[in-house]
């Protein structure tokens, strides 16, 4: 599924660096436009309406991020927005029978070091 | 009607190991009890009725009802290792409330299990139209609480020192929340 990819190149990003520059942020946020219209795709023949309000909410934290709304914390609403668009997917792979994602498990695939993985339950 | 068609539902681990997710039957009764004894003591505090009683089981699982309390069990083999239930009110002002009690066995902890209980009790709240799905837990148990947040709960209230384990030890109780999608601004009045 390239929905999981597609997360974990936002999730290894450069834009959640410190040393980040505006053009890492613009990418990010093109990144995000194209990862949330892939799973609106993936979720339009699928009866899940918890999925459906998390993406909405994704769509919302990243229009936040990209009109300037959010102001200083930008950057935190696209962050919202990629947790939101992790939980869409991990539905859509528990529908499908499939093991959760974990971005962790890829770690050695991107230059991160920083990223702070959570536990599952 | 709660729509139960989804099932049973073949569920992966994050090791890679299946698991069933079905609604408990009454021929469950000696896999549920044999669950509960093996949980740790502070996941059977919140029980109203003592869990390592065999009748007490096998009472429930004579008397189901999915409409007021829908047992999901998670099956390994013919093992259940994790349970996920969702409470109901027919009538009354809680009726669009739906109270969540999830249970994983101590060593099926960890691998995703938790979450997709989570996952299933969501969709089933979103299913019979429920407004709000409701969860307690007590402070200790960290992870449910990080899994309940990740899946859209936000605390409401913690009450301090508000209830008591079956050794009388007063513990922290979590409340957390999740709306559901129904739930628009404009249904207030």
């Amino acid at each position: 599924m390239g929905l999981r990819a597609g997360h974990d190149l936002l999730y290894f990003g450069r834009w959640r660096r410190m040393d980040a520059t505006t053009i890492d942020v613009r990418k990010a946020h093109h990144q995000m436009k194209r990862l949330l219209g892939e799973i609106s795709i993936a979720l339009e023949t699928e009866d899940m309406p918890a999925a459906r309000l998390d993406l909405e909410k994704a769509l919302e934290a990243l229009y936040t991020a990209e009109s300037g709304e959010g102001g200083p914390d930008a950057l935190r609403y696209l962050d919202h927005a990629l947790s939101y668009a992790h939980r869409v997917i991990g539905d859509l792979l528990h529908e499908k029978g499939l093991p959760p994602h974990s971005p962790a498990d890829f770690v050695g695939w991107y230059d991160a070091g920083e990223v702070p993985f959570r536990e599952d339950w | 009607m709660i729509p139960l068609d989804r099932y049973p539902k073949e569920i992966t681990l994050r090791d890679d190991t299946h698991a069933v997710l079905r609604p408990m039957i009454p021929e469950d009764a000696d896999g549920v009890w044999s669950f509960l004894r093996q949980l740790p003591e502070i996941d059977k505090s919140h029980f109203h009725e003592d869990v390592d009683r065999r009748e007490t089981v096998e009472r429930w699982a004579k008397s189901l009802d999915y409409d007021a309390a829908l047992p999901i069990l998670a099956i390994r083999g013919d093992r259940v290792v994790g349970s996920a239930t969702l409470y109901r009110n027919r009538t009354g002002w809680k009726q669009r409330v739906g109270i969540v009690r999830i249970l994983v066995a101590a060593d099926f902890r960890h691998q995703g299990l938790g979450t997709a209980l989570i996952r299933e009790i969501r969709h089933l709240g979103e299913k019979v139209a429920l407004n709000y799905l409701l969860a307690e837990v007590i402070e200790e148990q960290e992870a449910a609480v990080r899994a309940l947040e990740r899946m859209g709960f936000e605390k409401a209230f913690v009450y301090r020192n508000f209830v008591n384990d079956r050794k009388g030890r007063l513990h922290n109780l979590v409340v957390l929340l999740h709306p559901m999608s129904g739930l628009e601004e404009d249904t207030f009045y």
